[in-house]
């Protein structure tokens, strides 16, 4: 009878009340808050690197309770497409959450482009920054004849196109890349387009005079700005580097089941990565000389067997019969660094 | 209301309470992504120039010379890059033939060859050497230049060369730089529009040219083309007046900091033909003047020679000396008496002479 008191009952269910409140809010909607930190330190722009860069981006997107991202980015850009692929994922990412860019010591070329789909960007007043612009190799001026021990059905099928128009064609990329940066800066930018296409690359203390970058700041400064774009506090911090990795390490114990002969735990799992080496070198089942070369290795193979499912590791020469060398031409927004 | 059910009711409202309580603790605002940008990309282009007619100059004289251009520095061209340029000299009836030889050879031997080779030669093309030019071949080629002889030296900044060890001596200097224009140019920064000229035959009917690795050139002469303001040199920040093409100190001199004018198929847009019909026809305009040492060329053009012989014991000496000049495509015979219309080489004893 004493609990049917209403001086007993009221305190309980307020009690009640506010525990279904808190549950509510942390395992229905919205929860806590977090902000993602990425780390990319110096890292030139590839198609296997911009891979992993995007899965980080894609944890970062699809994990609700991540309201706001910092990346921490050091580049000086690399391959033209795969720079441009990481500032679409990053343009993407903003639309949904802020995304914050603190550069590093150097973020150029293809690494500023990806810059530019954030929603702000620090520098510190030493990083470098800038050079928008491309790269690429071409041919001789006058072109070689062709080997009459192959035969091809246009006059371009073997180059593409004459020298003159490939030449064009990176002119045209810079345009875009510049257009970009104009677009993408707005009125932010205190430079020409003129100015932008030169491709100086400016201390971070110009940068930010010349609308480049928007702020001098470094991580702290980041994660300040993306927690107020984001309308947040009392926040947690999610390192997804971390994060893709312990997912990547779970799918991989996954891999490895027991009963494959492998001992449990991280013994288990060097051991299996030792194997996995030893299987792609094609190695006669003597062990490698040291076990973290071992590792190395068997990583480097499984990141290509599960971020690529195995495609792009191509062979040397994989049409010996074609009397025709194969080259991979490719187009770079790549700051190569040459002191003036 | 009852009061248990009062009491019940303070569950949801105690739970919504602290739910946004809990959500203002976390949340101050919402985030609104910035505006989707709409980057233009259909509206970029690449600006090119328009592709010239093969051109020439109308004004060619068909005359017999010989061009003769450097082989023997290790000169960094390949000969079908020349492919133009000797077409339009040949055109002019020029014979054209190159110095050739190892550039590893002392400079004595290179010094026979060069020598052989300009004695009959009315211009001298030198490409690019990236052997260095030693002093006794500069005075070579100066003394041809002080006979009238045409030079042109040619070279273009993304090519290693030593030009300059041969250009000084003629008031030329190419600087190490490259000539570039962000403002107006073909298809990249570094294809540069010319459209100042001085007036020169050099230059007759020239509008635009296209340079596409044109460097400067420095001279004690005249600039013969002149960038506009927009053109920079890699060297220099602020804006200035480039030679990329220039007279040396003598007009027999020509520099031509670029090379690529002339390469198909850059030499088929705007005024490039025009202007190496131009080049071909100052090739060709040679006034060489040849003295006694350098027979036997002095006699070119000529349409024979007469080898009179002092006494019957130099006949066959005669008869060699006849052959050898067949052998340079002049006609002669044997004689022992003078014909004073006919050009004559006479064959005698120093003793005789008397």
């Amino acid at each position: 009878m004493f609990l049917c008191r209403w001086y007993v009952l009221a305190p309980a269910m307020a009690g009640l009340g506010i525990a279904l409140g808190v549950l509510g809010f942390a395992y229905l909607s919205p929860g806590k808050p977090s902000i993602g930190v990425i780390e990319i330190p110096y890292t030139t722009i590839s198609d296997r690197s911009a891979a992993a860069i995007n899965l980080y981006l894609d944890y970062a997107r699809e994990d609700d309770s991540i309201k706001a991202v910092v990346i921490k980015l050091t580049s000086p850009g690399g391959s033209a497409a795969a720079s441009e692929r990481l500032y679409i994922e990053t343009r993407r990412l903003r639309a949904e959450k802020p995304v914050v860019i603190v550069m590093g010591r150097l973020v150029a070329s293809g690494g500023y482009m990806m810059s530019m789909g954030a929603s702000h960007t620090y520098a510190q007043t030493s990083s470098l920054v800038g050079n928008v612009g491309v790269i690429a190799s071409s041919g001789p001026l006058v072109p070689s004849l062709p080997n009459e021990a192959a035969v091809f059905s246009a006059p371009y099928k073997l180059s593409g196109g004459p020298r003159r128009e490939w030449i064009s064609s990176v002119d045209l990329l810079s345009a875009a890349f510049v257009q970009l940066v104009v677009s993408e800066r707005g009125d932010r930018l205190r430079i020409t387009r003129d100015a932008v296409a030169e491709a100086r690359i400016y201390p971070g203390i110009a940068a930010v005079r010349l609308g480049l970058v928007d702020e001098i700041g470094g991580d702290s400064d980041g994660i300040l700005k993306a927690a107020q774009l984001a309308g947040i506090s009392n926040y947690d911090l999610v390192d997804v580097n971390y994060e893709v990795l312990r997912e990547f390490t779970q799918a991989l114990n996954e891999l490895i089941a027991p009963g494959d002969g492998y001992g449990s735990g991280d013994a288990g799992l060097i051991e299996a990565l030792a194997a996995l080496s030893r299987d792609n070198d094609g190695a006669d089942g003597n062990p490698s000389t040291t076990e973290s070369a071992d590792i190395i290795t068997g990583l480097q193979n499984l990141s290509s067997l599960m971020l690529d499912r195995g495609l792009g590791a191509e062979e040397d020469d994989p049409f010996p019969e074609l009397p025709l060398e194969l080259n991979d031409p490719d187009i770079y927004y790549l700051y190569v660094g040459h002191v003036p | 209301m009852s009061p248990k059910l009062l009491t019940i009711a303070l569950i949801p409202l105690f739970a919504a309470a602290t739910f946004v309580a809990v959500f203002f603790f976390f949340y101050r605002g919402g985030y609104e992504p910035p505006p989707l940008v709409d980057i233009p990309y259909e509206e970029l282009t690449s600006p090119g120039a328009p592709s010239g007619t093969a051109a020439d100059s109308g004004t060619a004289r068909v005359s017999n010379g010989l061009m003769v251009i450097d082989a023997l520095h290790s000169n960094f061209y390949a000969e079908r890059e020349l492919v133009s340029l000797t077409s339009w000299v040949a055109n002019r009836g020029y014979e054209v033939e190159f110095v050739r030889g190892s550039s590893r050879l002392p400079v004595e031997e290179k010094l026979l060859l060069l020598e052989e080779k300009l004695r009959g030669a009315d211009s001298f093309l030198v490409i690019l050497p990236r052997v260095r030019y030693e002093e006794e071949e500069v005075d070579l080629v100066e003394q041809f230049v002080e006979k009238g002889g045409k030079l042109v030296l040619i070279s273009e900044p993304t090519r290693t060369s030593l030009i300059n060890t041969l250009g000084k001596r003629f008031g030329i200097e190419f600087q190490p730089d490259y000539l570039y224009n962000t403002v107006e140019y073909d298809h990249n920064f570094r294809h540069i529009y010319v459209r100042d000229f001085q007036p020169d035959p050099l230059t007759s009917a020239l509008d635009t040219i296209a340079l596409f690795i044109a460097g400067s050139v420095r001279t004690s002469g005249n600039g013969v083309a002149i960038t506009d303001v927009n053109t920079r040199s890699s060297l220099l920040e602020g804006a200035s007046e480039f030679y990329p093409i220039a007279f040396g100190s003598s007009r027999n001199v020509l520099a031509v900091a670029d090379f690529t004018f002339m390469v198909p198929p850059y030499n088929a847009l705007l005024d490039n033909d025009r202007l190496l019909s131009n080049v071909a026809d100052y090739l060709t305009d040679s006034q060489r003047e040849y003295i006694l040492a350098d027979f036997p060329y002095f006699y070119k053009g000529r349409q024979g020679v007469d080898v009179v012989v002092g006494q019957p014991s130099l006949w066959e000496v005669g008869l060699d000396i006849s052959n050898g000049l067949s052998d340079f495509g002049l006609s002669s015979g044997i004689s022992d008496l003078e014909d004073v219309s006919q050009d004559t080489l006479f064959l005698g004893l120093y003793e005789d002479s008397g």
